[in-house]
């Protein structure tokens, strides 16, 4: 009886739904940690590659040089390059076609560099839902289990005949467990949610800047011809 | 796609597996010696009384008790019968039962000191049986009447506590002896003041709280009773009042 009561003891112990309860927790911690790192190195990598790109693209290399290279190279293309890919490849398309109809061309390099961003947008908020019903759901899940766990060890004390903590301790003990499983889950899901949109949402400010800007310097491009 | 998880993966299941281990590793060792303490107070509770009863009917033997009055939560959790809990004298900042008839036994037969030292070391009922085991069958049968005495005394303390509420005109000092008579059964038949506190009001209170009781748990077996229930005394002191 005084033997020290080691929480996974409790965990074994606890009643069937209980631990159905933990388990679903525990895996949706798993899997929104495993969103969590993989959003967080996507994000930043697709930040450095922005910078980097923004670099490049400011340096005053030959644009189609530099689209050259892109389409050559093997790694996914993401975030700006890939805008600048699909309005720089509309450009010329659309030049080929109309020639000098300044309008029309940039009508439609803009149509396709908002497609372009419009996925980018798709892919870096891809896991986010996700994330968020993580973070919103879990603490009732939680607290479910433990409500259930509650339940059932008053039940119990209505049944015996000796009411003292000591019958109902354990029960409650192990039924906290289970919102305490919910909040480890829902706590960093929230965090990250909020953190990763907000990230998103720089990086999309940062694409439209970077395809306003570009359309610009086409549109003169097609100006000085 | 699918590339891209694999690194995100091991670092969850790395990260969870961090945290589990520190759940199952650190915390059974902290309990144990959070728990390890309680029985200790139990034990040394239970021998005050234990050693009261065969003492004389005296006040005396509370100042002894006193410097036990840790409230301790967790002494109440264990079942029942229990005995001495209740009747650990309170530290004057304890605010729940606010004092402690003090109950002797009359005609305590058996005043055998080295039974109570033994009862020193087992409180709970598995000590206790351990200890039989190693003791010899005589001392074994007078230390579960004994504990059994203070089982039941310790019941009829806590049954008078809580059923007395004393006057406001109670102060520190003050004490009062009640005889109370029982029959078999435990119902009070007789209460009588056998030393009064000089304060009429306290004294009523004192003698109200024994007859609301009623009715006292006594052991059935009747040698126990008649030698240890049909007839004792009850100290009523409050301890605790800060006048």
């Amino acid at each position: 009886m005084h033997e020290p009561i080691s929480i996974l003891a409790l965990i074994l112990n606890a009643s069937l739904v209980v631990q159905i309860v933990m388990a679903t927790l525990v895996l949706a911690s798993l899997i929104s940690w495993v969103l969590i790192f993989q959003r967080g190195f996507l994000l930043s990598s697709v930040k450095r590659m922005a910078i980097n790109f923004e670099d490049q693209f400011w340096s005053g290399q030959d644009l189609r040089s530099i689209f050259v290279e892109l389409e050559e190279s093997e790694s996914d293309v993401m975030g700006v390059e890939h805008l600048f890919q699909a309005g720089f490849r509309e450009f010329t398309r659309s030049r080929q076609q109309y020639g000098n109809q300044a309008e029309r061309i940039m009508q439609n390099v803009q149509r396709a560099m908002r497609v372009a961003m419009a996925r980018e947008e798709e892919r870096l908020e891809a896991a986010l839902p996700f994330l968020a019903t993580v973070g919103s759901t879990s603490p009732y899940i939680g607290l479910f289990g433990t409500v259930w766990g509650i339940m059932n060890s008053f039940r119990g004390l209505a049944m015996s005949n000796q009411a003292s903590l000591a019958v109902v301790a354990p029960g409650i003990s192990e039924a906290l467990i289970a919102t305490a499983i919910g909040l480890f889950a829902a706590i960093p899901a929230v965090i990250a949610y909020n953190r990763y949109s907000a990230q998103v949402e720089v990086l999309m400010n940062r694409f439209e800047t970077f395809s306003d800007e570009f359309a610009a310097i086409l549109n003169r491009s097609i100006q000085e011809d | 796609m699918l590339k891209s998880l694999i690194a995100p993966t091991l670092l969850a299941l790395i990260f969870h597996g961090l945290v589990g281990l520190l759940l199952f590793i650190q915390w059974p060792e902290e309990q144990a010696t959070v728990v390890d303490l309680p029985p200790m107070f139990i034990a040394a509770q239970v021998v005050k009384p234990a050693k009261q009863s065969p003492a004389i009917e005296l006040p005396k033997a509370k100042p002894a008790a006193k410097p036990k009055s840790q409230p301790t939560p967790e002494v109440k959790a264990p079942p029942r019968g229990e005995p001495a809990k209740p009747a650990e004298p309170l530290p004057a900042e304890n605010p729940v039962p606010e004092s402690e008839p003090l109950i002797s036994d009359r005609e305590n037969p058996e005043p055998e000191a080295p039974e109570a030292e033994t009862e020193l070391s087992g409180s709970n009922d598995d000590l206790s049986e351990l200890l039989a085991a190693v003791t010899d069958e005589i001392g074994r049968q007078a230390i579960t009447n004994d504990e059994q005495i203070v089982a039941y005394i310790g019941q009829i303390q806590r049954d008078i506590i809580n059923l007395w509420s004393r006057p406001p005109s109670a102060r520190n000092g003050m004490e009062a002896v009640l005889r109370v008579q029982l029959v078999p059964t435990g119902e009070v038949v007789d209460v009588t003041i056998a030393k009064s506190s000089g304060n009429d009001a306290f004294d009523r209170s004192a003698t109200t709280a024994v007859e609301r009781a009623e009715r006292f748990s006594v052991p059935p077996d009747s040698e126990l009773f008649e030698a240890n229930f049909r007839s004792f005394t009850v100290l009523f002191r409050p301890e605790d009042l800060r006048l």
